[in-house]
């Protein structure tokens, strides 16, 4: 791949985010191509919030709704899909187990979601892409992006001594006044070959422990502080935030539908997450691009995600093509 | 095949006092309520509220997973071309479920596993079995996206009628150019399917859907879907059920859906009690 291709489709993208500003604060688009197009930034990506607050909507028993369809207050110069985004030098604390499961990641597992393996708890919550919350009185339900979901009990239960290991873990919830605390436990590990803590290929093990913290300040915003304790890969605690805006009227998750899990997948694709940028940041391209190109899905079949996972290990796609082809 | 984990169906067991088969039978399918009628409870928009854990009520006599049920010898009329598109499913098409993609509408009607509903006044989830899902807008005036590309739950816009949340959905996948079946049994479905979702909920323990489906290319006239859910008891959910782990399989796995019995069944009889727990390896010649 030339510098001059991959430099192309920075600036693509770089103009992409520019016009998503414009179309934000209401100047009509010169390119109208780009009109009829959204670029992928502005399906994506949330866009901060200006106006004036609007009150936090509250349930009948008067806790904070967390309902909508939330977008990724990107923070710029951190990575998406690395846990370790708010620790020095983004590098996690691993113990000696967890370098060993590290490697054992990087060299000898096929990434668990490009086999269409349930994508788990944590690293669904650090993805770029939009995901959506329903919230009912004892239940939750958080939907994501590539098809998977979880369920969160609300009922006041307490955990299981000794629950099913899940990928998404066994999650319960409570209110400390108007957070959401969300603990799981009950994980697969990665020793297992099918799981990863997220998009890096970080390790996780069946004894780790996730505390989400989940607080909607007001209609527009939605706040995360998550812990994760692991003690067999990890020396202390790691701690990772993120914030969301509301997405518009009408936005919402499409159907995507997981389907290259195909044995070719495991046998074809490299294991590993691929090369991770000086960033922090896995790449969806030579260029190091950090949201994929839009549709995800197959060349005519937008929701079929059958190249999806070639972007995301720096194979040629589409926004490297050169220019006018 | 587990449907759901052993340590919930053990510690189910042990609870009850039934036969391992009586059990099993109780866990997967609804048994029906008989106590007084309980009121649906209500959202904040004063409508009945759908969320809950729903099993299916079984009818004596009727196949589960075969929305022909209702039709004579519970064959669905189909047209010439409805015809060779059977021929198409059963001959060429392994079951869309065994390879872990996405079920689709009208299908997770007729199946005979529980699913979950999470329902606010603007937005519903239905969620499935094999860890899929679809959501749903609901509101007056909701337009479908005239653009969207066919996909296996389509594109759904859904409206209260009185009591009644109704549910259209089109835009949906094509079964002789794509991995989508109507059912269970592998009866086809066209670019050209409506699907209208009639939902209720009369009492607390009670979910009602009347589908009519209408796909002028397969069939010569729509024809109507009924089945009733029960509200599984408290404390009940979804559970994580991890469908592609083993689907290395899936090109060894036959076409079609399987002889279909006099009955209209699908694989189990539908008379027949699930086993009282998954079977071991010993069952797959893997010790």
């Amino acid at each position: 791949m030339s510098r001059s291709r991959s430099g192309g489709a920075t600036v693509a993208l770089l103009v992409s985010l520019a016009l998503a500003g414009c179309s934000q604060s209401g100047v009509d688009s010169p390119d109208a191509t780009a009109a009829a197009a959204p670029s992928a930034a502005d399906v994506l990506l949330g866009k901060p919030y200006n106006g004036p607050a609007t009150a936090t909507p509250r349930g009948a028993d008067g806790k904070p709704l967390l309902t909508g369809y939330w977008k990724l207050l990107r923070e710029q110069g951190k990575p998406d899909g690395n846990l370790a985004k708010d620790e020095p030098d983004r590098v996690l604390p691993y113990s000696g187990k967890g370098k060993t499961a590290l490697d054992f990641n990087v060299q000898k597992t096929i990434d668990p979601e490009a086999r269409c393996l349930i994508t788990g708890i944590p690293r669904l919550l650090t993805s770029v892409l939009p995901f959506e919350i329903l919230q009912t009185p004892e239940r939750l339900g958080t939907f994501h992006y590539l098809s998977w979901h979880r369920w969160v009990w609300l009922d006041g239960r307490q955990p299981e001594t000794d629950p099913d290991p899940h990928y998404l873990g066994n999650a319960i919830g409570h209110w400390e006044a108007d957070t959401l605390v969300i603990e799981s436990t009950g994980f697969k590990d990665s020793a297992d070959g099918k799981f990863w803590l997220d998009d890096n290929a970080n390790p996780q093990s069946s004894q780790a422990r996730v505390v989400e913290r989940w607080t909607r300040p007001d209609f527009h915003h939605l706040d995360l502080e998550l812990t994760y304790t692991d003690p067999v890969y990890y020396t202390r605690p790691v701690r990772y935030t993120r914030h969301w805006v509301i997405g518009a009227s009408g936005e919402g998750l499409p159907e995507f539908s997981c389907e290259w899990n195909t044995p070719w997948i495991v046998n074809h694709l490299e294991p590993g997450p691929g090369v991770i940028g000086p960033d922090g940041n896995r790449g969806f391209g030579p260029n190091g691009q950090v949201l994929p190109d839009l549709p995800l899905g197959s060349v005519t079949e937008t929701s079929r995600g059958t190249g999806y996972w070639l972007y995301r290990k720096n194979k040629p796609k589409p926004s490297d093509l050169p220019a006018g082809t | 095949m587990s449907m759901i984990p052993l340590a919930t169906l053990t510690a189910f067991l042990a609870l009850a006092g039934q036969s391992g088969e009586e059990q099993t039978t109780a866990l997967m399918r609804g048994a029906d309520y008989t106590g007084p009628k309980v009121a649906a409870p209500r959202g904040t928009d004063g409508k009945p509220d759908f969320t809950g854990f729903w099993r299916p009520l079984r009818e004596a006599g009727k196949p589960g997973g075969n929305l022909g049920k209702d039709e004579p010898n519970f064959i669905l009329p189909f047209t010439e071309i409805g015809k060779r598109a059977l021929l198409y499913t059963q001959n060429h098409t392994v079951d869309p479920e065994a390879l872990c993609t996405l079920g689709g509408i009208p299908r997770h009607n007729g199946s005979g596993l529980p699913f979950e509903v999470l329902h606010t006044p603007q937005r519903i989830a239905y969620t499935y079995n094999y860890n899929t899902s679809r959501r749903i807008s609901i509101g007056d005036g909701l337009k479908a996206d005239p653009h969207a590309s066919p996909s296996y739950f389509g594109t759904a816009i859904s409206h209260w009628e009185g009591e009644t949340l109704v549910i259209e959905t089109t835009g949906l996948r094509d079964s002789v150019k794509d991995r989508i079946w109507l059912d269970e049994n592998g009866n086809p479905t066209s670019d050209q399917t409506r699907v209208v979702e009639r939902w209720s909920r009369p009492d607390f323990h009670h979910f009602q859907l009347v589908m009519t489906v209408t796909d002028p290319k397969y069939y010569s006239r729509p024809f109507t879907f009924t089945r009733t859910w029960v509200r599984a008891p408290k404390g009940l959910g979804q559970q994580e059920y991890a469908c592609n782990e083993t689907n290395l399989a899936a090109e060894h796995i036959g076409p079609g859906a399987g002889v279909i019995g006099p009955d209209g069944n699908r694989g189990f009889g539908y008379q027949e009690p699930l086993p009282a727990a998954p079977p071991g390896p010993e069952a797959y010649g893997v010790e």
